[in-house]
C-alpha cells in the first residue's frame, strides 16, 4: 500500500488542478485582505465619501474593529467561514474524479485488487491534501494583512499552531465526503455540488430551520461547516467538539467510501 | 503449462448472464485470439482476470494460482477497454506513476526501455490528450508491459487504429511473443487481424465459449470446399460417396452437400446426371476466419 500512496501523493503534486486551487485560494485570500485594508484606510474612505458614497457610524466601527483585530481573528474570518471546506472538497473531487473520468483506476486496482487499499490511500492522500490547503491559507491570512499594509495584533505561534490543527481536521473530514460522493456516483458532479452547498452552510441552515419547525434537536451545530464557524470560539470543550465532529463524519464517510468501493465493480 | 485456466467462470449482471461457465485454457508462448461479437463478453471475461470484476460464480487461475494471488498478478500486464491515461500528463510521467505503483527498481530506465519498445519517444513532453488514438494505445500497452510481464492481456488494442497503426501493433505483439516469450490473449472482434497473429482461437457466445481451437485445427476447418445443391439431396449424397468413395463430407441442414476432398467437379456432375439427379448449384468454395466464425455465431452444429 505504501506504493498507492506514493503514487496518489507524487500525481498529487504533479496535476494542475491540485496548482490551480492553490492559486484560487491565495488570490481569494490576499484579496480578502486588500478589501480589509481598503475598509480601515481613512484616506480611502473620505475618498468614496466624496465620491457620494454613504460612509456612516457602522462603517466607522467596523473599520475600528479590523484597526484592533489580531492575526488569529483575522485568519478565522477568512477562513472559518467554510471557504476552506469548499476548496478541500473540490480539490478531493477533481482528484478522486479524475481516477474514474481517465480510466487509471482500472490500472491502479489492477495493481492493487484490494480495495480498502485504495480507500485507505485516498484517506491518507485527502489528508496531505487538506494540510497543505490548510497550511497554506493560513500563511496566506497572515502575509495578506502585511502585503496590503494592515498591521494587526500578532498572536501567540502555539494559538496558530492549534488553530491550523483544528482547522486541518474537518477540512479532512469534510474532504472524505466529497471521496466519498465520487465513489458513489463514479462523476464529479456531486461532489462539487455538496463541496459548494455544505461548505457554504447552506446544508446546515436548512437542516436548522427544518429541524426547528419539527421541533428537532439542533444536529446542525455538529456539521463540519458549522463546527468550522466556531473555531475561535472562547467556549470550554468548543475544542473536544470540533475533534470529535471531525473524527465522526470522517469515520462516516470513510465507512460508505470502503463499503461502495467493495461492492461495485470497476 | 496452462497460464490461464477458468472452471465455470461466470458473471451475473441483474437477469443477465454476461459471462455463463467459461472454460478457457491459454498455454504458455500462445497468442491466444478471443473472438466474439460486441456484447458477447469478451471484456467481461478480461475483466475478471484482472480482478477489476467479481465472479459470480467458478474460479479463474493465473499461472496456477488464484488471480488474487500477489505473485501471479506480478507476471501479468493488462490494457482493458481505453488505455487509463492521465490525460494532463505526458506519457512518461503516466508511466513513472504506475513504475511508481507497481514499487520498481530503477524506474526511470525502464519506463524509458518501454516507451521505445512501443515505439514512444521518452522525451516527449505532450500531454497525453494530445496524442492520437494510436500512440494512446501503444502507451497502453507499454503500461501493460511496465515490470516485464510473462502474461499480456489485451482488450482489443487495435480498436480505432489506423491501418499503419494496426500493422505496428500487430508487428509488437508478434515480437513480443517470439523475442520475449511473452503469452499474449488478445480480444477482438476485427478476424482479419487475428488470424495473422494468434496460434489459438477462443469463440464466445453471449457468455459461453463456443469453441477453442489451435491455428492448425481451424487451418483444417477451414479448407476449401465443393459445395452443390441437388434436388434430392439423401440421394446424390449415397451415390457420391459410393461412386467416388468420399470420406471428408458432410450434408448440411439445408440440404447443400460439402466435399472437403479433391474431387473432380466434371465426374460429381456426369454421376448425378446419369443417376437423374438435377443439380441446382455447384462451385468451389473459399473459407478463412470469418466465414468460419460467422458460421459458429449464425449456423447450428453440422452432421
Amino acid at each position: 500500500m505504501f506504493n498507492l500512496v506514493k503514487m496518489d501523493i507524487r500525481h498529487l503534486f504533479r496535476s494542475r488542478g491540485f496548482y490551480s486551487i492553490l492559486l484560487v485560494t491565495t488570490a481569494l485570500i490576499l484579496g480578502v485582505s486588500a478589501l480589509v485594508a481598503t475598509m480601515t484606510d481613512q484616506e480611502v474612505l473620505d475618498a468614496m465619501e466624496a465620491q457620494g458614497a454613504e460612509i456612516d457610524k457602522s462603517d466607522y466601527e467596523m473599520k475600528a474593529e479590523l484597526v484592533r483585530m489580531g492575526q488569529l481573528n483575522f485568519v478565522h474570518e477568512c477562513l472559518g467561514s467554510g471557504f476552506l471546506l469548499v476548496m478541500a472538497g473540490i480539490g478531493m473531487t477533481l482528484f478522486t474524479g479524475g481516477d474514474f473520468s481517465s480510466g487509471y483506476v482500472k490500472n491502479i486496482c489492477f495493481v492493487r485488487p484490494r480495495r480498502r487499499d485504495y480507500v485507505l490511500s485516498k484517506l491518507l492522500l485527502a489528508g496531505v491534501y487538506s494540510g497543505v490547503l490548510t497550511v497554506l491559507s493560513i500563511l496566506m491570512a497572515l502575509l495578506g494583512p502585511i502585503l496590503a499594509g494592515l498591521r494587526l495584533a500578532a498572536s501567540p505561534l502555539p494559538q496558530l499552531l492549534w488553530y491550523a490543527a483544528l482547522l486541518w481536521l474537518p477540512c479532512w473530514a469534510f474532504s472524505l465526503m466529497a471521496l466519498a460522493l465520487v465513489l458513489l456516483t463514479r462523476t464529479t458532479t456531486l461532489g462539487i455540488i455538496m463541496s459548494l452547498v455544505s461548505g457554504a452552510r447552506l446544508t446546515a441552515v436548512l437542516v436548522g430551520t427544518l429541524g426547528g419547525q419539527l421541533g428537532l434537536p439542533p444536529v446542525e451545530r455538529y456539521f463540519l461547516s458549522s463546527v468550522v464557524q466556531d473555531l475561535c470560539s472562547p467556549q470550554a470543550g468548543a475544542a473536544a467538539v470540533i475533534l470529535a465532529c471531525a473524527a465522526g463524519w470522517g469515520v462516516l464517510y470513510a465507512g460508505v467510501s470502503l463499503a461502495v468501493m467493495k461492492k461495485r465493480d470497476i | 503449462m496452462a497460464v490461464i485456466q477458468t472452471r465455470g467462470l461466470s458473471k451475473r449482471y441483474k437477469d443477465k448472464w454476461a459471462v455463463d461457465h467459461l472454460d478457457l485454457q491459454v498455454e504458455q508462448g500462445d497468442i491466444y485470439g478471443f473472438i466474439g461479437q460486441n456484447g458477447a463478453g469478451k471484456s467481461t471475461t478480461l475483466k475478471l482476470l484482472c480482478g477489476l470484476a467479481r465472479p459470480t460464480q467458478g474460479e479463474a487461475l493465473l499461472f496456477d494460482r488464484p488471480i488474487r494471488d500477489s505473485v501471479a498478478r506480478r507476471r501479468v500486464g493488462a490494457l482493458i477497454e481505453q488505455p487509463g491515461l492521465y490525460p494532463d500528463l505526458s506519457g512518461r510521467e503516466n508511466l513513472c506513476l504506475y513504475a511508481a505503483l507497481l514499487g520498481l527498481d530503477s524506474p526511470e530506465r525502464q519506463v524509458a526501455d518501454t516507451l521505445e519498445t512501443v515505439g514512444l519517444s521518452p522525451k516527449e513532453k505532450k500531454p497525453v490528450k494530445h496524442y492520437s488514438m494510436g500512440m494512446k494505445q501503444r502507451l497502453g500497452v507499454g503500461l501493460a508491459l511496465l515490470g516485464g510481464p510473462d502474461l499480456l492481456l489485451l482488450d482489443e488494442p487495435i480498436n480505432g487504429l489506423d491501418p499503419e497503426g494496426i500493422r505496428e501493433m500487430r508487428e509488437l505483439l508478434l515480437g513480443l511473443n517470439r523475442e520475449r516469450g511473452l503469452t499474449i490473449l488478445v480480444s477482438s472482434h476485427i478476424l482479419g487481424e487475428l488470424s495473422k497473429i494468434a496460434t489459438r482461437y477462443g469463440i464466445i457466445q453471449q457468455g459461453r465459449m463456443v469453441e477453442q481451437l489451435t491455428a492448425g485445427e481451424l487451418a483444417q476447418k477451414c479448407t476449401d470446399y465443393l459445395h452443390l445443391k441437388a434436388d434430392q439431396p439423401q440421394k446424390a449424397a449415397a451415390l457420391l460417396e459410393r461412386e467416388l468413395h468420399l470420406k471428408g463430407w458432410e450434408m448440411r441442414p439445408e440440404g447443400e452437400i460439402r466435399i472437403y476432398e479433391t474431387a473432380d467437379v466434371k465426374a460429381v456432375g456426369q454421376i448425378l446426371a446419369q443417376a437423374g439427379v438435377a443439380v441446382e448449384e455447384m462451385g468451389l468454395h473459399r473459407q478463412d476466419l470469418e466465414s468460419y466464425f460467422l458460421e459458429r455465431m449464425g449456423g447450428e452444429n453440422h452432421v
